[in-house]
């Protein structure tokens, strides 16, 4: 006879900076998990011999079995794991539903038609990445930006915005192959839609509420994310005239780079062939002659060696920096977000994946069946109002968490918040901009202290680093009291930390 | 061509163009204006490219494979001389044609250069490379690349001395505003060649102006060259008389006069032009309203752009000011003469008449925000300070303010908070720098300098290639086996030490080397070490006021730089060569009157804290600190940040990822 679940523990599992966890709902008195959540299995770059005693212990922990996977969106740091252990989930791991966002489901045409246009910016993203890397190492290179009395730093601050650009062209997309031919979506992705075993597919449809799931009882899940706009946009686009709201965060689709490699054939492009020139070998007619000359002339000053520095063969690849961002930025936004409730008291448990500022305004514009508990509130105020705990989307980062939208309306004083960041595995270039120290300050405050961090070493509260995390942590949690200090219980050991959410 | 000529030789070689880009050629109310003919200098040895003395237009295409699979193509260049061309006024306006977008890029970009030495009352030279001999570093000709890039982005690349321009597939908000999906070109639109020129030109004047050491400092670039795109629309006549038709000579309300960048703006998704200097697009109600001036802006808004946005308003609001009251009259005329007829259109002479007057008040008001750059500090410039230059500047060249324009301009910064620091009110007089005061000590060290100023005018005299300005101007600073520069004059000056620190506001007493300052080469082995620093922009300027007073002058300016490290505990340390250290500089523009003989301003910025010459400016060295370090208080993109692009850093590009949207 299933129970109430008053209870959630929930491990963080620790291989470096990206989401894996394992959440076990609980009634009172139980031995064994109701229901067994996994979220997430990823990592920013691990191998497949450091990933597997993780996933062992995954798989040792959920005896081989989940009730639900859900993977909040396709980044490697959220899926990685899946394909560095393929062989370990395929065999040892059983899922009974598969959980997705609804921006999964290719079955509507719209979202087909959509991830169509998506999957070509990332090509186009991987190709530039590619061919830009490989150039960084021409001489030509060096040659155009490696001029002048400071002109190391300049050619070494462009290798660096390569290496950046790898990191996050990586991160949303498979590397280009050996033979320069676009592999794809990421594998990690594919072994999970593909190879581990599962009865059931469910995608999440934003605006929803889960209920009544067989082992939740006394559980809803409300589903957040990701937005519907851009659906609404792509609705509203046959009717001329009509307005819709523009949605600069997820309408990153087209303008911001019209690479080449985006481009179906060479019929796209700007202008006539006949525009182009080259010197004809076979000139004969005076005006062949005169047009060779004025294409050598202008070629030659183009090619000097010592007007290398003017040179603009590479320049355009650097679009590709925009053009990462604004991806990373939109299938950030494109996580499924979980507010997790326990029915009787209230609480609930906010598991956001990355998203970001776009998705957490949407969340509040999100016509809901109902409003919050005191029927006036809008349901997604309420909710956050009511949050204990909080899985901090996209590691730290500053768009990661709304401040008026989210991180303000996260009023509970018993709030306790976890963050997927570890600065011993992480893409260098994160580290600019995560964490944000306004962000952790904030953090540190409204949890007073009952803060978790996948990974705290190396990791500052203040601009000069001086005051380190953990100090600032443990001198919040003197400051608490007996009672509080006692129920605030973290484990750690060599593959997760956990804490349990008393949902009674 | 032939070397007999029967007939004089042209002055104007006439082109054909888009007044702003081609959009408006698609709208009816507007197709009407927007094919203009621009008129630039004829000059007799263009060759296909276009290249001419200032530019050299190359069309490369790097993201077009060629016929043997590799990226890269070169486009026709045009031919101006082609007879057929000539005959025609040059090109067809047309999107498709590659050839037409040179000749657009060079008309226009020729057009500003013109405006600009008018104003300036000299010859333009681009930045100067940083190695080779002084005749190796002379750049003479400005590259422009009219499709660079594949994105919404055009630049100006100091490290090129280049301008990059891209195109783009459009990606409009409504289907009405923009054809979805269709090419746009950034090298067509009026608005975006001169704002790029503009901050080449704005670079070879004074390099240390796009080196963001205060939140103005970028924002400043952007400003001016805002600013010189809008006025310049002021100068094609049937623009302007379309406009002034439209908003019946009220020209704040909405017009195309006082904004920027039609199509780019639309195509990026947004409503409209993608700056207005005076109102802006109400997404919700879907109408443009006027901006009200709001002074907690200079406050709050950080990033260059939207920072920059307030000094355009700023001017464009003097303007509008100025040209509110010199057409005040006319208006009561023509309100008198609306009694005895019908309602409706202005009559024609009248709108000739307001766009005589807005015209030439436009003009004014260009020239004076131009003349102004002479005037201001040559490193760490704020908005304020840009205030008294300006006000300084017209002071110089118009003796009597009839129109009140210095007031306008006054009123419109006050409107919107910026005020100078270190003024104690708000007018003419106190913002007007005050004249160098030489006392005994600095009057030897004038002498001198005049002496060297007067000798270097006189060989400077009917000097009209930029090449030979460049060379004479350098060796005249540099010094060569047969004469002492500039440079060296300054440093043997170095003994009166107080007083010429507080001439020149770079620090010269024995603290220097605590700051990274190196000693320099000039030292005699039985001397105590002495600091290196740097002249710049040494020019003879000569200009003819709208009075028709006219003012000769000699400007240049002195640049010291410390070179620190930032210590953990917030204090600093002297930086190493290979350090990524921080320059803080200071230094000061002078200004020398040729007619009257006298050393007129000394513009400073000091290095050293006015106090203790022997500290540096320590207030202004952690606000420049604060700035360049925290990402948080900069204003920097998200892009900027991930990609470690920080306001320290030398990727010698400022603007290229500053301008992506």
């Amino acid at each position: 006879m299933a129970k109430k679940i008053t209870s959630c523990n929930i491990q963080m599992y620790t291989m470096g900076t990206g989401d894996c966890f394992l959440l076990s709902f609980k009634g009172d008195g139980d031995q064994k998990p109701q229901f067994k959540l996994m979220i997430d299995c990823g990592v920013q770059s691990i191998s497949g011999d450091n990933m597997r005693p993780y996933a062992m212990k995954i798989i040792e922990e959920t005896e081989g079995e989940v009730d639900a996977l859900l993977i909040t969106h396709e980044h490697q740091d959220h899926v990685l794991g899946f394909q560095r252990c393929k062989k370990e989930f395929k065999e040892h791991l059983k899922v009974k539903e598969l959980w997705l966002p609804w921006t999964e489901n290719e079955s509507d045409a719209l979202v087909k038609e959509w991830k169509d246009e998506f999957g070509k910016k990332k090509k186009a993203l991987a190709m530039a990445t590619d061919l830009l890397n490989k150039h960084t190492k021409s001489d030509l290179f060096e040659q155009i930006y490696n001029v002048g009395p400071r002109g190391a730093r300049s050619f070494n601050a462009r290798k660096g915005i390569s290496n950046s650009l790898m990191e996050l062209s990586n991160l949303n997309t498979e590397p280009m192959g050996a033979a320069g031919d676009y592999i794809g979506g990421l594998k990690g992705m594919e072994v999970v839609k593909n190879d581990i075993e599962r009865e059931r597919l469910r995608f999440l449809e934003t605006g929803t509420v889960l209920e009544d799931i067989e082992g939740l009882q006394n559980i809803r899940i409300y589903i957040l994310g990701p937005p519907k706009m851009w659906k609404d946009v792509k609705t509203h686009h046959g009717k001329d005239g009509e307005t819709y709201k523009h949605n600069k965060e997820l309408e990153f689709v087209r303008a911001f780079s019209s690479l080449p490699f985006e481009e179906d054939d060479s019929e796209s492009d700007p202008f006539e062939k006949v525009h182009i020139t080259q010197y004809d070998s076979d000139a004969k007619t005076k005006y062949a002659k005169s047009k060779n000359k004025t294409y050598s002339r202008i070629k030659e000053s183009y090619t000097k060696p010592e007007n290398n520095y003017r040179r603009i063969d590479f320049d355009w690849l650097m679009s590709a920096a925009n053009l990462s961002l604004r991806l990373t930025k939109g299938m950030n936004n494109l996580s499924a977000v979980l507010a997790i409730e326990f029915i009787d008291s209230g609480k609930v448990m906010l598991f956001p994946g990355d998203a970001e500022f776009g998705s957490w305004r949407s969340w509040h514009e999100i016509d809901w069946d109902e409003k919050g508990k005191d029927g006036q509130t809008h349901l997604t105020t309420d909710l956050l109002n009511r949050t204990v705990f909080y899985k901090v989307a996209h590691h730290l980062s500053h768009n990661g968490t709304a401040r008026e939208l989210g991180m303000d309306l996260m009023t509970n004083k018993d709030l306790v918040a976890m963050a997927t960041l570890d600065y011993d595995v992480i893409s260098p270039s994160w580290k600019n901009t995560m964490p944000n120290r306004a962000l952790l300050k904030e953090l540190l405050k409204k949890t007073s202290g009952r803060f978790i961090v996948l990974n705290p070493k190396g990791l500052h509260v203040d601009k000069a680093n001086t005051t380190k995390l953990t100090d600032e942590i443990d001198k919040r949690l003197g400051n608490l009291s007996q009672a509080k200090q006692k129920e605030f219980k973290v484990d750690r050991n060599e593959f997760f930390v956990q804490y349990t959410v008393n949902g009674s | 061509m032939s070397k007999q000529h029967y007939t004089p030789k042209p002055l104007k070689r006439k082109l054909r163009g888009y007044a702003f880009d081609p959009s408006l050629s698609l709208k009816i109310e507007t197709s009407d204006f927007n094919e203009v003919t621009y008129r630039v200098p004829w000059e007799e040895d263009l060759t296909p490219g276009p290249k001419g003395e200032y530019l050299e237009i190359i069309d490369f295409d790097p993201t077009i494979k060629n016929s043997e699979g590799e990226y890269g193509v070169f486009y026709k260049g045009v031919d101006l001389n082609d007879p057929y061309i000539l005959a025609e006024d040059g090109l067809t306006p047309s999107d498709s044609n590659p050839q037409f977008h040179q000749q657009m890029v060079y008309a226009v970009a020729m057009k500003t250069i013109k405006n600009f030495e008018k104003a300036l009352g000299r010859k333009i030279i681009w930045r100067e490379k940083a190695w080779g001999s002084i005749r190796e570093s002379y750049v003479e000709r400005l590259r422009i690349y009219p499709h660079a890039l594949r994105e919404p982005n055009a630049f100006y690349s100091p490290a090129k001395r280049a301008l990059l321009f891209g195109y783009f597939r459009s990606s409009p908000s409504e289907k009405q505003l923009h054809m979805p999906n269709s090419w746009v070109f950034t090298c067509l639109s009026h608005d975006i060649i001169a704002h790029e020129v503009t901050h080449a030109i704005l670079d070879g004047l004074n390099v240390y102006y796009n080196e963001p050491t205060n939140p103005d400092v970028l924002a400043f670039h952007e400003a001016f060259a805002d600013i010189v795109a809008l006025f310049q629309h002021f100068t094609m006549p049937e623009v302007l008389k379309s406009q002034i038709e439209r908003t019946k000579g009220n020209l704040e309300d909405q017009n195309l006069l006082g904004q920027l960048a039609q199509e780019f703006g639309s195509a990026v998704g947004g409503y409209g032009s993608l700056r207005d200097a005076i109102g802006y697009f109400d997404k919700e109600e879907k109408v443009w309203k006027r901006i009200t001036p709001d002074t907690s802006e200079y406050e709050t808004v950080i990033e260059p752009h939207k920072r920059g946005s307030i000094l355009v308003a700023a001017v464009f609001d003097a303007f509008l000011t100025i040209y509110k009251a010199r057409v005040a009259d006319l208006k009561r005329i023509a309100a008198d003469y609306k009694g005895t007829h019908e309602e409706g259109d202005l009559h024609p002479d009248l709108v000739n008449r307001l766009a005589k007057e807005a015209s030439k008040t436009a003009g004014h008001v260009l020239s004076i925000c131009i003349r102004a750059i002479d005037y201001c500090p040559p490193i760490d410039i704020t908005f304020g300070e840009y205030l008294r230059a300006i006000i300084t500047a017209d002071c110089d060249l118009v003796d009597e303010d009839k129109n009140h324009y210095r007031l306008a301009f006054i009123d419109a910064f006050k409107r919107r908070g910026i005020y100078p620091k270190g003024i104690k009110t708000l007018s003419v007089e106190s913002l007007r720098y005050s004249e160098v005061d030489i006392n005994g000590n600095s009057a030897e060290m004038v002498k001198t300098l005049t002496r060297f100023l007067k000798d270097y005018s006189r060989i400077m005299k009917f000097r009209p290639k930029r090449k030979d300005i460049f060379i004479l101007t350098k060796v005249h600073i540099s010094g060569d086996s047969s004469k002492v520069g500039l440079h060296e004059k300054m440093y043997e000056q170095i003994t009166m030490n107080e007083d010429f620190e507080l001439l020149t506001g770079i620090m010269t007493n024995d603290s220097f080397q605590k700051f990274g300052m190196n000693p320099s080469s000039y030292t005699k082995e039985e001397e105590s070490e002495k600091p290196t620093f740097r002249i710049t922009n040494l020019r003879e300027v000569s200009r003819i006021g709208p009075t028709g007073k006219k003012v000769n002058q000699i400007k240049f300016s002195i640049v010291q730089t410390a070179r620190l490290m930032p210590k953990a505990d917030g204090t600093f340390r002297a930086g190493k060569v290979d350090e990524e250290y921080m320059r803080f500089r200071g230094g000061a523009s002078f200004i020398f009157d040729l007619d009257t003989e006298e050393l007129k301003y000394s513009i400073r910025k000091p290095i050293f804290d006015p106090k203790d010459h022997s500290r540096l400016d320590e207030k202004r060295l952690k606000r420049q600190y604060n700035y360049q370090y925290d990402p948080e208080m900069n204003g920097m993109s998200e892009l900027e940040r991930y990609f470690d692009l920080n306001r320290h850093t030398e990727l010698q590009e400022p603007f290229a990822l500053l301008h992506n949207h």
